[in-house]
């Protein structure tokens, strides 16, 4: 059997294990500076990153999260709590066990909703945000066409059967796929870590099924209400202007709405910012973070 | 613009030239412009007509709720209304699940079948059910529909781009909006599958399909021409609507198949 669904790229960097209360995960780190740390979101991993970090790397450390959302490696315990609110906890358990400090968060996609979710509960070391096409809290988690995943993935079986037909590379580029989320022809090693592992592994499933059955909508909007009221740190959003899952309407009223954010639209680019432009993303950050 | 009832609304329809009727009918979301570079680009000696579906175009809003086999019905009435003796049929997306299903149950009216970019022939899986679930809501299509048609379409031409922008316009408001919601709710479902009769087909058919197309694959054009008895396959550089991504391509192969297609029937006719 080939091994290409457990790629990762060298661009990543040195891979670190984070013993963690809800089971051991995977990270990588490259670079020396302020830390930058960087959160994918459902069915992909930290390859997602790869180009972020190498136009950062020279400037940060970057370190990326490979979050049990359906491109993981290494199952998490059985027991782990994968509800939006435990995600957000994994990530800020995540912050914990890498003791950085002064930290910019990075999310992206789901990956951004659970950001979101992690430094709303406080106690992370988070300076600032950084949320690139992903939830708002105006709207839906997971947002169309995805919302019919949560029902399907009450049982594992039934969201196996679903992601099966991830196995053929053209269902992949299908709209009802990836196709509205990566604007640009995806690096086939890529395509294959992020749609593969739910097909080879029954641990990735079931913590899969578990993140998605756990998608809540509700969480979203408690956690960007409390980050309106409270967080007055910096956030910035960098959002793909043609956006179609994520709108920028949304972006442009959330930026609005938070004590201290800005926004950067972005060209040619659909939800997966990191991977149809990550020179741009790369630039924003940068430039925010002040490197 | 003459107006034809159907049972599922009045539809709008022009013809064009003397001879062999050829019979256009457009995907979801677009109209009859769709085949004007085709028809053009033919040889003399066919009578062509290009409807647009209820809700699209020129056509009033559909009676009752849209759906792929509501409008394979009008389809069927307006061939059997304006060429009772029998035409080649091309169909687009939609508008190939509406031919191909007309092959099936009225192979009398069927001299040709062109399948274009056809409905009707991928696999149900619960990935492309839970897409059309999502496609069939309008507020979520109005929201999608520009992305997803700049995808689907490669604009290269300048009819690439009038279909684009006249398919985005019609998923803006209703009634276009809920018509192409209304197809997309009936996408997923058993009657849309084609695949098991598709063996069944006794029309001569042309595969007509775009390489690139991000819709319904190519290769879900290549088994339904493998599974077609002696149907031919041409493969055009093109998204998912040939007939404006390459109009010449397209009518250097339809002219020379409703050719034999005709004189086929004639053989039969006279047999």
């Amino acid at each position: 059997m080939s091994e290409s669904h457990r790629w990762r790229s060298p661009l990543l960097g040195e891979p670190l294990l984070l013993d963690l209360p809800q089971g051991q995960m995977e990270a990588f780190r490259r670079g020396a500076g302020p830390p930058l740390v960087f959160a994918h979101g459902w069915l992909a991993n930290a390859n997602l990153w790869r180009g972020v970090v190498d136009r950062l790397a020279d400037r940060f450390a970057c370190i990326v999260l490979d979050l049990p959302l359906g491109a993981h490696r290494l199952p998490l315990d059985e027991g782990a709590d994968l509800s939006a609110e435990g995600c957000g906890a994994l990530i800020g358990a995540a912050l914990d066990e890498l003791g950085l400090e002064d930290v910019t968060l990075v999310g992206n996609d789901s990956g951004g909703a659970y950001s979101q979710i992690a430094v709303s509960r406080g106690a992370v070391p988070v300076a600032r945000l950084v949320l690139t096409s992903c939830e708002t809290p105006y709207d839906e988690f997971p947002p169309p066409p995805f919302d019919g995943l949560p029902a399907a993935a009450r049982d594992p079986a039934t969201l196996g059967r679903l992601l099966a037909a991830l196995e053929d590379p053209a269902v992949r580029k299908l709209p009802a796929a990836f196709g509205l989320l990566v604007k640009h022809p995806l690096d086939p090693l890529a395509s294959d870590a992020y749609a593969l592992p739910c097909l080879h592994d029954p641990g990735v499933l079931r913590d899969t099924a578990k993140a998605m059955a756990g998608a809540s909508t509700a969480a979203v909007r408690r956690a960007g209400a409390a980050l309106i009221e409270t967080w007055e740190r910096p956030a910035l959003l960098v959002w793909s202007r043609e956006d179609p899952v994520f709108p920028v309407a949304h972006a442009r009223r959330y930026a609005a709405a938070l004590p201290a954010a800005e926004l950067v639209e972005i060209e040619d680019s659909y939800s997966f910012v990191p991977e149809d432009q990550p020179q741009a993303l790369a630039a924003a950050i940068a430039a925010f973070v002040g490197g | 613009m003459p107006t034809f009832e159907t049972s599922a609304g009045t539809v709008a329809y022009d013809e064009r030239g003397e001879g062999r009727p050829l019979v256009f009918l457009p995907a979801g979301a677009h109209d009859r412009h769709d085949f004007d570079e085709l028809r053009a680009a033919l040889p003399g000696g066919w009578r062509t007509i290009a409807l647009d579906w209820p809700g699209h175009g020129e056509s009033s809003a559909g009676r009752g709720r849209a759906d792929a086999m509501a409008f394979a019905d009008a389809a069927e009435e307006l061939v059997e209304g304006v060429a009772p003796g029998g035409a080649v049929v091309v169909g687009n997306s939609v508008g190939g699940f509406a031919a191909a299903r007309l092959a099936l149950r009225r192979p009398e009216l069927v001299a040709g079948l062109v399948l274009v970019d056809a409905g009707g022939f991928a696999a149900r899986t619960p990935l492309l059910r839970g897409f059309c679930a999502a496609m069939s809501r309008p507020a979520f299509l109005r929201r999608i529909y520009p992305a997803f048609a700049r995808r689907y379409m490669r604009a290269r031409t300048a009819a690439d781009r009038r279909a684009l922008e006249a398919a985005v316009a019609t998923t803006r408001a209703a009634p276009g909006l809920d018509a192409v919601a209304g197809l997309w709710g009936s996408f997923a479902s058993p009657e849309h599958d084609l695949r098991r009769q598709a063996g069944s087909i006794a029309a001569p058919t042309l595969v007509v399909w775009g390489r690139h197309d991000p819709v319904i694959p190519v290769r879900v054009g290549r088994r339904a021409a493998a599974t077609i008895p002696g149907a031919d396959l041409v493969v055009l550089e093109t998204g998912h609507v040939p007939q404006t991504g390459d109009p010449e391509g397209f009518a250097a192969a339809l002219a020379p198949f409703a050719d034999r297609a005709f004189e086929a029937a004639g053989r039969r006719a006279g047999a």
